[in-house]
């Protein structure tokens, strides 16, 4: 039949072949993806832009918005239900980062199925593997965080583990959520097999800011170690991270500079990738959405210490009456975003070193990172009251860098510490937290829906 | 084959010398009604492929061998036999055949007697489009024809229509018909890079004067022949030709003004009103959160109004500076004519009608030449070429944060245009009077459609015909933001330059073979080819960094950045018919078509799509021969498979790698292109953005059809009814995936749909006298639309408003269902489901309201008395419901910062008050509540033409050497019936295949007042 009607075809002088099969031009098939180091480079890449979604200001501005640190103050209801305590299921922000954190997954997946077959080096498979390691890592850790909750404060249900490149759909993709325990798990394991594969360095300060190294894992794990309560751990895992670098970089060059000393893992974005950071806070006068604010609270805390230079960052939108930070201000937003910084190592080491009863060191390292912001050494001489000053050293250190809700979640003190936020574009007076169940992001409509072994948070169902 | 030509070419010399022994005769072919020569008129000689045409005068010459018939035949005449005698001059007089009997339809690769179609085929002539102020042909069909549902998506000139045949049967594909304009099946989906909420319409391209007629192909026994793209139905454009006469010149032209039919003002509110409706909500929040409002907080401070003297506030109008009366005019050219060798139509226009806002304009300028020529009796060749230039001028709408319209509403009243120092003002977003002075947006395309055929006969009704045929459309758009922007503002101005070739080339081969046997049965038998591949070219520039605004040019532009991207598509197909009736009795239509397309993988790469259809024409029976009053009574049945496979990626069935971002959202899952490129910094990078799969086939649709026609008195009362039942499977379905994957969506063949209705057409002489005749049609159509199989539910629209799910049909809108307000408090009585407490996340229902119409159509009056004519065309449609989104964001009852839409008035304030808007306050108005009272019944009534003319006295045209001229008035959507409280019932935002009916910021339809004449020389 076919040759009758090929024949038929060419009588008319054309080619159905011509007609029939047409190849992509623009893309490539899924073999061809680690067909070369070069190829297998790309696709690392890729999976690095694919975090750029997640963090050019996604988990920073949902969190922080969230938190009692920043007010949503345009009209983008997806945000001001954040700031409200008032999550949806359908809200569509949540479900880009859901998304998001997945399309990360899913590529790091592909790099650690793909390249082992790959006729390459050794040392160029296992730090190819081994960012992938670092980024499934960092993936699972947002998601643990923000969709299941902290261990041991709030939540048992974590997300679906995925860990093998997804071509077609098959019966084993509907699968249940894993438990909190399972998804953590899976990101200490992923953290420790990223230590042992990447390397301490790269060829430029650049790329070794750019890329994951041993450092940015320890780094992330000494995080993880944090919010595990698992204080040794924290305090050793920091220990390596900070590996006695001191925080001699001036506060206002970390963000005014690319890649400075203080960056242990820098998101690297230009004008075409447009980190979304300063879009969100600067005023439209200044060609930003003017979206998203400080608190007012939280900014009377940030300028209460005259001697703070970290207030400097921070500045007024007329318009809407309301303050932003500047930490982010490089036109076309082309930012570099810290997502790993030294000063966090500081500060985690101080927490566990006072959980651990040892507070001179713990006061060390408070105080390491105030003498760099300027301000005078903090006068906390127990162990709660370094925790508490830790704490509130968080707060005005990382200002909108997306911390705060998930610090004050792990200490336990969300019903308290977001129990009355005041909102200057709100209706209400105040808005409160209410109920812990609130602790955790629903699991997005669009995945209850289509995955229904998924089971809801429990406040959104 | 090659053997079969030779024998072909034997046969030629065989007449060639039958020809010899002839003797030459000549004759005059008159009409017998008038005994005037008739031109044009085909002689032949019965049983031989010799043959001529009667000249302009009514003459002709042929040679004949002794014995020998002469057949006359011509269009709408009964063909006559002439037995040659020893006379060598004849006179031939020709009856013209009764009007139904007369009736051609155009079919598909074909021509055929309305009394013998089996199909269901809607026709719509030129006699009724003719001077209506619409751009493109689609729009034109709106309420003439049952089973087609017409919807403009905005008021904006030359953008898209909404088209429906018999319903949408996809859901990710696309349902629009298949459009073929004289053959070339043409492309009529949006090529536009810049998305400004609306899409563009490639048909407003076409200039409507050209068309004849447009026949609307709606069951499968009609439609089958497009096999593959048929499951939409297919609409046949044909354009006018020349006829054989002296050259015959018309002129018109018409001109007029247009404005909003409903006034936006009436939905804003000023100043002061939104100052004192945002101190109402603080103050009632004040005594929800502390019981009364003279409570202290617990800082102990007093209520304060938030706007302590609304009496004085600014009071900015943010509608008027951006809306504008739009003066439109519109101009048609054409001479026609020819001889029996060759005839002739060249035909020009131009066309510019500005948009109800500003800068809002359409221009076309259009060229037409269609030539017809024979080259002997046996060979035609012929040729229609069409070019066209629009030019657009945009303006941003719909949902989006640089939305003009939307922005004046977003925008609060008590806020002024422009600060202290000359700069906009922006409280929020773009400063829509912004939008509309400073940004600049123009879309050039030039179209080029044409084809040429040749028509071979090559033995007594034995003809082939090759068709060769081209749509080239090359769109260049220019956007450029400047200081003035916020988009502009930070980078020193910006621009985007695109480039887009679509190129379509397209060849047909078909041989027709019509014959009798036995003298009662009649076949007529088509067997073809076709092929056609698409190729798109895109480009696009941006540049930003300009030294000043005066510079609009990338050329000007410090940073520049570009991109190129090419794809195509291909087609190849194979087809049947089989026409066969006895005696005009019994009928039977047979169809078949073998599709390839280069969409699928190689497993599913071929699809057959068969009809089947019989009719009985009762009428031509005995027994009801002799009933006078019944001129025409046909039953019809048909069934068939269609096809469909437009609306997916050229590559839809590969797993795919590429250097864009995928997107996070929304249709296409992870739509290569939509997130910006996959670089990582300066590092090039790329990413998986599409699952494979290879089994990705045709969509398939199963419609059944059974119809009747009937002509009473003498066709002076016309009726077809039809009922339709259209089954679609395999849908191509974007199913969506577990998130999990990382994917959003995979496209598969999966789901079904269900499309049930009936139509009905009647069209009647009412009167019928020497000064004064009334003719009436009427049109009612209604289609149930259902979803029947899903994998998992489908948010189609932001916030989850509209869901497609199993058991409901498209478009239904998904929300907390709002009962009603308590008369004593004022608080939302909402349906709280199985429990009695409302829970925001649970609590949310499909409506049984939809954007489908339960009922549409249309009803046209035509009076002439003497010199003078009325035309007053209502369009209709029923149980419609539109989701009035304006509402949602500008009734917000204080929740947001925002401006305020009039609805918000009808509040409830005090104890006592009946409506559904409920007290100001934030437990009625959170923002997670997508509350059902925003769902509208949209049913309209529109008297959406109306034209009155009077033509001039022969006695008096005929002196300045006018053959007809007629002046005429006439309005458009001059009335408008509607409990709809938004600017339009006739609106959507973003439409869609799976979204209709929203309505945010879209520019309503407008009300033109005109005037026109039309002349012929």
């Amino acid at each position: 039949m076919k040759k009758i009607l090929t024949a038929l075809l060419l009588i008319t002088g054309v080619s159905a072949c011509n007609v029939l099969d047409i190849e992509p031009l623009s893309q490539i098939s899924s073999s061809q993806a680690f067909s070369s180091l070069n190829s297998a480079e790309g696709v690392v890449n890729g999976m690095y832009n694919n975090l750029q979604t997640v963090y050019m200001w996604r988990v920073q501005v949902i969190s922080d918005v969230a938190s009692d640190m920043s007010q949503q103050v345009d009209t983008w209801d997806a945000l001001i239900s954040a700031d409200e305590f008032n999550f949806s299921a359908d809200n569509s922000e949540v479900e880009d980062l859901y998304t998001s954190l997945y399309r990360c997954v899913d590529i790091a997946n592909s790099v650690i199925t793909g390249v082992p077959e790959m006729t390459v080096a050794q040392t160029s498979k296992d730090d190819l593997i081994g960012q992938a390691h670092f980024v499934r890592g960092l993936a699972y850790f947002d998601l643990a965080r923000f969709f299941g909750g902290i261990p041991n404060v709030y939540g048992t249900e974590g997300v679906v583990i995925k860990l093998t490149p997804s071509i077609g759909i098959t019966e084993a993709d509907f699968a249940p959520r894993n438990t909190l325990r399972e998804t953590y798990d899976q990101v200490e394991k992923d953290l420790l097999e990223a230590i042992a594969k990447l390397p301490e360095t790269r060829s430029s300060t650049i790329l070794s800011k750019a890329k994951a190294t041993k450092g940015a894992a320890r780094a992330l794990l000494a995080r993880y170690y944090l919010y595990n309560k698992q204080w040794d751990k924290a305090e050793q895992y920091a220990t390596e991270a900070i590996a006695n670098q001191a925080l001699s970089t001036p506060f206002e060059t970390i963000f005014r500079s690319r890649n400075t000393a203080e960056s242990l893992f820098e998101l690297q974005f230009n004008a075409t990738d447009g980190a979304g950071l300063r879009n969100w806070y600067f005023p439209s006068s200044l060609s930003g959405r003017g979206g998203t604010a400080l608190h007012d609270e939280m900014y009377a805390a940030i300028i209460a210490d005259p001697a703070d230079t970290r207030a400097a960052l921070t500045a007024k939108n007329t318009t809407a009456n309301v303050f932003y930070t500047t930490k982010w201000s490089t036109a076309q937003n082309a930012d570099n975003v810290q997502v790993l910084r030294l000063a966090e190592q500081y500060l985690i080491r101080a927490e566990a070193r006072a959980e651990l009863g040892k507070l001179p060191g713990a006061a060390e390292d408070l105080n390491a990172v105030r003498k760099r912001a300027g301000v005078a050494p903090s006068a906390a001489g127990t162990k709660d009251a370094l925790i508490t000053a830790v704490l509130n050293e968080r707060k005005l250190e990382f200002v909108g860098e997306g911390m705060r809700w998930f610090d004050v979640i792990r200490r336990g003190l969300a019903l308290t510490e977001f129990g009355a936020v005041k909102r200057s574009k709100g209706s209400l007076p105040s808005y409160s937290i209410k109920v812990a169940g609130k602790q955790v992001l629903p699991i997005p409509s669009a995945e209850i829906r289509t995955n229904t072994n998924v089971v809801q948070n429990e406040v959104y169902r | 084959m090659r053997a079969k030509l030779l024998w072909l070419l034997l046969l030629f010399c065989v007449v060639r010398a039958a020809q010899a022994q002839t003797v030459p005769i000549s004759g005059v072919v008159v009409a017998k009604e008038d005994n005037l020569p008739m031109p044009g008129v085909t002689i032949r000689v019965a049983g031989t492929s010799s043959g001529t045409q009667t000249d302009v005068d009514g003459k002709f010459k042929i040679d004949v061998a002794p014995n020998a018939r002469l057949v006359a035949s011509f269009i709408g005449y009964t063909t006559i036999e002439v037995p040659v005698t020893s006379q060598t001059s004849y006179k031939i007089e020709l009856v013209a055949e009764a009007k139904a009997l007369q009736e051609l339809v155009v079919v598909g690769y074909g021509e055929q007697n309305r009394r013998t179609v089996t199909g269901a085929i809607s026709t719509v002539s030129a006699e009724q489009i003719k001077n209506v102020p619409s751009p493109s042909p689609d729009q034109l069909l709106q309420g003439r024809s049952p089973g087609v549902q017409v919807s403009a998506g905005s008021g904006e000139p030359g953008t898209s229509v909404m088209v429906r045949v018999r319903g949408a049967t996809s859901i990710n594909a696309s349902s629009e018909p298949l459009y073929v304009i004289d053959g070339v099946p043409i492309v009529s989906q949006n090529l536009a890079r810049t998305s400004f909420g609306q899409p563009t319409n490639p048909l407003a391209d076409l200039n409507p004067s050209d068309i004849e007629s447009m026949e609307i192909l709606k069951d499968a026994s009609a439609t089958a022949i497009y096999g593959a793209r048929a499951a939409n139905g297919v609409i046949l454009i044909t354009t006018k030709r020349g006829k054989s006469g002296k050259p015959k010149i018309s002129i018109s032209s018409y001109a007029g003004t247009s404005k909003a039919w409903r006034d936006p003002n009436e939905l804003r509110v000023d100043g002061p009103t939104f100052e004192r409706l945002q101190n109402e909500a603080s103050a009632n929040n004040w005594v929800d959160t502390y019981g009364s409002i003279t409570a202290p907080n617990p800082a102990g401070a007093t209520y304060k109004p938030q706007y302590a003297n609304p009496d004085a506030a600014v009071n900015t109008n943010w509608l008027d500076p951006i809306m504008q009366s739009g003066a439109l005019y519109n101009i048609d050219a054409s001479i026609s004519g020819g001889n029996e060798r060759v005839k002739y139509l060249v035909s020009a226009n131009t066309f510019n009608q500005e948009g109800i806002m500003k800068p809002t304009k359409f221009d076309r300028k259009t060229f037409r030449v269609n030539l017809d020529f024979s080259a002997s009796d046996a060979i035609k060749f012929g040729t229609s070429i069409f070019y066209s230039n629009s030019k657009r001028n945009r303006i941003q709408n719909g949902n989006n944060t640089t939305s003009a319209l939307a922005n004046a509403f977003f925008y609060p009243s008590n806020v002024p245009v422009y600060n202290a120092d000359g700069t906009y003002n922006r409280p929020v977003w773009e400063n829509p009077i912004a939008i509309v002075n400073e940004m600049d947006y123009m879309m050039n395309t030039d179209r080029i459609i044409g084809n040429v055929f040749g028509d071979w006969e090559i033995a007594s009704g034995l003809v082939f015909r090759t068709n060769w045929s081209i749509d080239n459309n090359y769109i260049s758009e220019n956007n450029y933001s400047n200081t003035n922007l916020i988009a502009g503002a930070a980078v020193g101005g910006t621009a985007t330059n695109s480039v887009v070739r679509d190129f379509n080339w397209i060849n047909e081969n078909v041989l027709t073979y019509q014959f009798k046997l036995a003298g009662d049965h009649s076949f007529n038998l088509l067997l073809g080819n076709t092929l056609q591949k698409n190729v798109n070219n895109a480009t696009s520039a941006t540049g930003s960094g300009f030294p000043s605004n005066e510079f609009k040019t990338i050329a000007s532009a410090a940073v520049k950045n570009s991109t190129a991207d090419q794809t195509a598509w291909g087609i190849a197909s194979f087809f049947g018919r089989v026409n066969y009736d006895f005696q005009k009795k019994y009928l039977f239509t047979g169809n078949i078509r073998y599709d390839g397309s280069s969409r699928f993988g190689a497993n599913n790469r071929w699809g057959m799509f068969p009809s089947a259809s019989v009719g009985w024409a009762v009428s031509e029976e005995e027994f009801l021969k002799d009933v006078k009053a019944i001129s025409e009574l046909k039953l019809r049945a048909s069934y068939g498979v269609t096809g469909n496979q437009s609306g997916i990626g050229n590559f839809a069935s590969l797993g795919l790698w590429g250097g864009q971002r995928g997107g996070l959202r929304g249709g296409g899952g992870v739509t290569p292109g939509s997130g910006g490129a996959a670089a990582y910094g300066d590092y090039p990078g790329f990413n998986s953005i599409q699952l494979a799969n290879p089994d990705l086939k045709w969509e398939t649709t199963a419609q059944f059809d059974i119809g009747m026609d009937l002509g009473l008195f003498q066709d002076k009362l016309n009726v077809t009814l039809d009922y339709y039942n259209k089954q679609t499977k395999d849908m191509l379905l974007e199913v969506p995936v577990p998130r999990s994957t990382g994917y959003s969506t995979l496209i598969q063949n999966y789901g079904e749909m269900e499309n049930k209705g009936f139509e009905l057409g009647i069209n009647a002489s009412a009167v019928q006298s020497e000064d004064f005749t009334w003719d009436i049609a009427f049109n009612i159509s209604r289609n149930k639309n259902l979803v029947k199989k899903l994998a998992a539910p489908i948010s189609a629209f932001t916030r989850d408003y509209i869901r497609i799910e199993e058991g409901y049909p498209l478009f239904s809108f998904y929300v907390h269902e709002q009962l009603g307000v308590d008369e004593q408090n004022g608080n939302i009585i909402w349906n709280t489901g199985s429990d009695e407490v409302f829970n925001v996340n649970t609590d949310r229902f499909i409506l049984d309201k939809s954007a489908w119409p339960d009922f549409q159509g249309g009803l046209t009056n035509t009076f002439k008395y003497k010199a003078f004519d009325l035309m007053a065309f209502f369009q209709y449609s029923y149980g419609n419901y539109v989701f009035n989104y304006n509402r949602f964001f500008f009734e917000h009852g204080g929740e947001r910062t925002t401006g305020y839409s009039s609805q918000q008035l009808d509040r409830w304030q005090n104890p006592g008050d009946k409506t559904d808007i409920p007290r100001m306050s934030h437990s009625n108005y959170d923002t997670n509540f997508r509350p059902s009272r925003h769902v509208e019944d949209a049913s309209y009534l529109r008297l959406k033409n109306v034209n009155l003319g009077f033509t001039v006295p022969k006695s008096f045209s005929s002196k300045i050497g006018i053959s007809s001229a007629r002046i005429y008035v006439a309005s458009q959507n001059l009335l408008t019936f509607t409990k709809y409280t938004g600017l339009d019932p006739e609106v959507s935002v973003s439409p869609s295949e799976t979204v209709q009916g929203v309505d945010q910021g879209v520019m309503p339809q407008p009300r033109v007042f005109m005037g026109g004449i039309n002349l012929t020389f």
